[in-house]
């Protein structure tokens, strides 16, 4: 086979971050035509993960378009005041890169909801079978200064200490509440809180405080500013996912977020999408008689009818069309010698957790996702700390310093390394005509499903009918020599075969007409 | 549904575009041999259960589909891989001489312990020949591996280089097991996972 990049394609997509690959697995489904490149030498662009050594050089890198204000820390043993015990693994600086490929470091960690959008799009897509999946041990609030967790399944409710018997009556009231809760059916009792903040709602219902802090917090997700209707509605995602695959509604992805592009770039490559990594673009033009793109690279122009092309990686021939730079989400990452909160959260060597921390007036959130060596992103003995808020400024530290606060308030973790950065986007105009499309950054979410509305997006407006990422055939389900046609999925037919295929089912029709 | 196998292998094949690969796979699960399945896209395992020592082993056999053409093979590719195939073309010095990256490659994405093996396919081409049995020996004696010549064409070897390769990850997963140190749990999102989820508020109405 040549080693020659072919020339033409339907669809040219630059940059393997979720977005990207979404968009070019769902193309080559359709039997479009696909190539994929990626200045990087690594899949998923800032939506990928790192060992301990790829993550430092990344954060060493002068800054590029959507990494920023970068900054990490060693904290040496030999600054601490502490004796060391005898008994204490001594994780040095030494120990710690020796492991370095152990690590899987999430540049955007993100948490699945066990019924939620990409969960779904997974299993309908066929995509599941190309990753595995941890589900959370336990979901974690803080309350009164420590971190406890939520009773998520039947048994955690029997044995948690956290909720007396009244407060767990409370709760399930709440909750059944929530549940029946049907947006287009509202009582008079919920009628009243239309406009107002499900925060005023959750004071109306007589709950505790605790149980308060539970549901805002761990539950709906929400602050002060959520409306009525939002936190329902979060509130009734999180009940939907519960008791599909573990203790908690939530599964994080075996060895790191960064392997979910990964997994749509498998699609796109068995449907002979070409891949092509450390490849960066030099010049993009249009070709004004066909409106086709014409790409230079490594002195090989290439030509598609489209082009999408990741926010990051953007050449400067089309970078003009963007706006103003954008701070999106900050972001802290600690790797620890001890987990976060007691036994409880932590049995058999650390918990996969996540917790998510308000401020105290409550109006700022941030999510805190701990991984143990169970999530295969770190070796055993060590935890990897995730933070993601909001970016409000362009220090990420000042922006999570109140829930900094909060979580080493009253526990010594025993922090190893520390890295800030931030994750910046930009708005794209595009114009109706133009055949060249830009994803989004990644923006603070705790699923993908805006970055899968986004992918549908840009699908649509190129593929307008199309269906996104159809059922991919298990292969026991292709005939290979082709006796039963039907057996392959249509998409896959050179275009005069399907019309054949097409006329034959329409005579079929006619005839079962005819009897 | 009662499993209908004793273990589930997951085997990769690697190695530069054109040496056969595919041609490999199909000769082991289909005992067919087509050029034309180079171009068959939409294939990306493929699946047989063989019996070793009374064992029912299904073996799941991946393939590159084609990411390996400009290096490109996800790191995704080799998680939980228990075998790897590692195959050039005798008839093709360059792809002999790739296979110390391809082995790289595998130490730094693979798991430490995967147990691979080394195979030199079109065998029937001798007139071709570029590499020797003896070089082909020499190498994997190298890196420790075991060693085939291999034809996917005149069906030569391709059924007892992935016995071989099975039989001893079998050893190795049993004389891990009787070490007592059962791999830890993850969950794989199935299409028939569909458990309608049990209602745990109505259960917990009983408080």
């Amino acid at each position: 086979m040549s080693d020659e990049l072919p020339e033409d394609y339907d669809l040219i997509v630059i940059g393997t971050g979720f977005v990207e690959s979404c968009i070019a697995a769902a193309a080559s489904r359709i039997g479009k035509n696909v190539l994929h490149i990626d200045a990087n030498e690594y899949y998923g662009d800032v939506w990928s993960s790192f060992n301990l050594d790829a993550l430092i050089n990344l954060l060493e890198q002068r800054p590029e378009a959507s990494l920023r204000n970068a900054t990490y820390r060693w904290h040496d043993r030999s600054t601490s005041t502490e004796p060391i015990s005898p008994s204490h693994h001594p994780w040095t600086r030494e120990a710690l890169l020796a492991k370095s490929r152990r690590f899987s470091i999430d540049l955007c960690p993100r948490i699945l909801y066990a019924a939620g959008q990409l969960v779904q799009l997974l299993i309908k897509s066929n995509i599941c079978r190309y990753a595995e999946f941890r589900a959370l041990d336990h979901v974690c609030m803080r309350y009164n200064e420590e971190i406890v967790p939520v009773p998520c399944s039947r048994s955690d409710v029997f044995n948690t200490k956290a909720l007396s018997i009244v407060e767990k009556r409370l709760l399930m009231k709440f909750l059944n509440g929530c549940q029946v809760y049907n947006i287009k059916k509202c009582n008079d009792d919920t009628l009243a809180f239309r406009g107002k903040t499900f925060q005023d709602y959750l004071q109306s219902q007589r709950v505790t405080e605790k149980i308060a802090s539970c549901i805002m917090q761990s539950i709906a997700l929400s602050n002060v500013n959520t409306s009525f209707e939002e936190g329902m509605e979060r509130t009734q995602r999180f009940l939907r996912s519960l008791g599909r695959y573990g203790n908690t509604p939530f599964l994080f992805p075996m060895y790191g977020c960064g392997e979910l592009p990964q997994c749509f770039c498998r699609l796109c490559a068995v449907y002979g999408g070409i891949y092509c990594l450390k490849r960066a673009v030099d010049n993009v033009s249009l070709d004004a008689d066909t409106n086709e793109v014409l790409l230079s690279s490594a002195g090989k122009t290439l030509r598609a009818k489209n082009l999408v092309c990741a926010f990051g990686q953007v050449p400067s021939q089309i970078a003009s069309n963007f706006g103003e730079l954008r701070y999106n989400i900050s972001r802290a990452v600690y790797i620890t010698a001890h987990p976060l909160g007691g036994e409880e959260l932590n049995k058999g060597g650390g918990g996969v957790n996540m917790m998510r921390l308000l401020t105290d007036s409550g109006d700022r959130d941030a999510i805190f996702i701990q991984l143990s060596h169970y999530s295969g992103t770190c070796p055993e003995g060590l935890y990897i700390f995730h933070l993601t808020t909001p970016a409000a400024s362009n220090d990420p530290a000042d922006d999570l310093s109140p829930f900094t606060a909060q979580i080493f308030q009253n526990n010594e973790p025993e922090i190893l390394f520390s890295s800030f950065f931030t994750i910046t986007s930009s708005t794209f105009s595009h114009s109706n005509t133009s055949p060249i499309f830009c994803t989004d950054a990644p923006s603070y979410e705790l699923d993908y499903d805006a970055a899968i509305a986004n992918a549908r997006d840009i699908f649509g407006r190129i593929y307008a009918g199309s269906e996104f990422l159809p059922r991919a055939p298990d292969p026991e389900e292709i005939v290979v020599d082709g006796e039963d046609p039907s057996a392959l999925s249509e998409h896959n037919l050179p275009d005069d075969l399907r019309s054949q295929l097409h006329d034959l089912e329409h005579s079929t029709q006619l005839i079962d007409i005819g009897e | 549904m009662a499993k209908t196998y004793d273990y589930l292998f997951k085997l990769l094949l690697i190695g530069d575009s054109g040496v056969g690969k595919t041609c490999i796979l199909f000769r082991f699960s289909e005992d067919a041999f087509n050029t034309t399945f180079i171009s068959t896209i939409g294939i990306d395992f493929k699946i047989r259960t063989i019996e070793l020592d009374g064992k029912k082993i299904k073996l799941q056999i991946w393939d590159t589909a084609g990411q390996e053409r400009f290096r490109t093979i996800t790191t995704a590719y080799y998680r939980g891989a228990m075998g790897i195939m590692l195959v050039y073309d005798i008839t093709q010095e360059k792809s002999f001489e790739n296979i110390k990256n391809w082995i790289r490659n595998i130490e730094e994405n693979a798991s430490a312990d995967v147990e691979k093996m080394l195979l030199g396919n079109k065998c029937e081409l001798n007139d071709k020949r570029q590499v020797s049995k003896e070089r082909g020996e020499q190498l994997a004696i190298e890196y420790g591996i075991k060693f085939m010549e291999t034809s996917a064409k005149a069906s030569i070897n391709v059924e007892e280089a992935f016995l071989t390769l099975a039989s001893d990850i079998k050893a190795k997963t049993e004389k891990r097991m009787e070490a007592n140190n059962p791999p830890k749990g993850s969950h794989q999102l199935k299409l028939t996972e569909s458990r309608k989820p049990d209602s745990w508020l109505s259960r917990c109405s009983l408080l």
